[in-house]
């Protein structure tokens, strides 16, 4: 679809991250895999922005940069959401004349990766464990492994021009975390059906339900960095937030499907589409349920 | 006897193969290998996959059970080693290594 010249306004109020009412992250992914960039973005109306849609609106400015442009950024007017917008980085990613300022303790600034981060999920649960006065030993390591899965997916399946964004933030008073990654690579379904046992999924929901099965892959033989791959990421962290211990957005495609304490999962239509897969992860810090009781190996 | 370290973080498959390998020879000859995990923070699924399945695709699970001997683990770093030997037994295997069915026939 070719458009003319336009802006990309950012209603007023920004979303409550709950994926439930208008959210910014449709216009942002849509315009995100457009071909033509919007001449400015503006964010004067924005009062709150969740880690979602930043690491989306990051992905947005990435891209038009990796295209050789660079978008002008409006910034909010509100003060508190305009300071946050610097704080977390989503500036570098846009034209616009900013104050740099240091992230907060709870925020894990925006963050664009592209090749192995060894431990870049480590010093993102030391940036949180120190925001809360200690986290559960037993959970941090479990949160940073699902992370690290999360964005190996990213970096590895999907071929997206930008790599990933990662955006993070700490709730003290909600006691939660979460973290998004988005890329603009080739869906999970375009991923899965890659494999000639899931050819023939036609639609995003179905895929994406699948990806969350154990063993299931889209890699044959080996990735995109000469790895094997066993399918079991999604399928870990799927576990773990039907256990209680969290909850797991994706979309890609046409599809948004929620993953939660209720056990099945819930699909809707992402009105529009998605050229890319976007993980959001809510961990929540009163861990009620024993990851493990195992003892022995074999 | 072989007694190798693990070190603190083990994120990727290709570190999981390239550490299977290295036991591979010394379980060959029937040797026992001791894997000291004192220092492993962090396992994930993609690590725990590459290095048991590369094991059990040579070795069966008992044999394993006697000469590959795993001490101060973690509890999460056991559960992950665990569920990897737990999805090999309920036929899942890594995408270069043949499927169940074609291993039957």
């Amino acid at each position: 679809m070719q458009l003319g010249p336009y802006n990309l306004t950012l209603a007023k109020y920004g979303d409550s991250g709950d994926f439930e009412r208008y959210s910014i992250a449709w216009d942002v992914l849509t315009a995100a895999t457009l071909r033509q960039f919007p001449t400015m973005l503006d964010m004067s109306q924005s009062i709150h922005l969740k880690p979602y849609a930043l690491a989306c609106l990051a992905a947005l400015g990435a891209h038009a940069r990796k295209n050789g442009q660079t978008i002008p950024l409006r910034p909010p007017r509100d003060q508190r959401c305009r300071e946050h917008v610097y704080r977390m980085g989503l500036s570098d990613y846009f034209s616009c004349q900013s104050t740099p300022l240091t992230p907060h303790d709870t925020s894990a600034k925006i963050t664009q990766l592209e090749d192995r981060p060894t431990d870049f999920s480590s010093r993102i649960m030391d940036i949180w464990d120190r925001e809360f006065g200690g986290l559960n030993a037993g959970l941090k390591p479990v949160w940073a492994d699902h992370l690290d899965e999360i964005i190996w997916n990213a970096l590895t399946h999907s071929f997206s021009p930008i790599g990933c964004l990662v955006a993070g933030q700490a709730f003290p008073k909600r006691r939660r975390l979460e973290v998004a990654v988005v890329d603009l690579g080739i869906t999970i379904r375009g991923h899965l059906t890659q494999n000639p046992q899931y050819v023939r999924f036609r639609t995003d929901q179905e895929a994406i339900k699948k990806a969350t099965e154990d063993g299931v892959t889209g890699t044959v033989t080996l990735n995109r960095w000469r790895e094997p791959n066993s399918g079991c990421g999604l399928a870990n962290l799927r576990k773990f937030c039907e256990a209680g211990n969290g909850e797991l957005t994706i979309i890609s495609g046409s599809c948004l499907a929620f993953f939660g304490k209720h056990g099945q999962p819930k699909c809707t239509s992402f009105p529009g589409y998605f050229q890319g897969t976007l993980v959001n992860l809510r961990f929540f810090i009163e861990q009620t349920h024993p990851l493990t009781t195992v003892m022995e190996v074999f | 006897m072989l007694k190798i370290i693990f070190q603190p973080i083990l994120n990727s498959a290709t570190a999981g193969l390239e550490l299977a390998a290295e036991l591979m020879p010394v379980l060959a000859r029937c040797e026992t290998v001791e894997v000291n995990l004192v220092h492993v923070e962090r396992m994930t699924p993609s690590f725990a996959n590459a290095f048991m399945m590369t094991l059990l695709e040579r070795h069966p699970r008992m044999f394993l059970r006697q000469r590959l001997l795993f001490l101060h683990a973690r509890p999460h770093v056991t559960a992950a080693l665990h569920t990897a030997v737990q999805r090999w037994e309920q036929g899942i295997r890594l995408s270069t290594q043949p499927p169940v069915m074609a291993i039957n026939v």
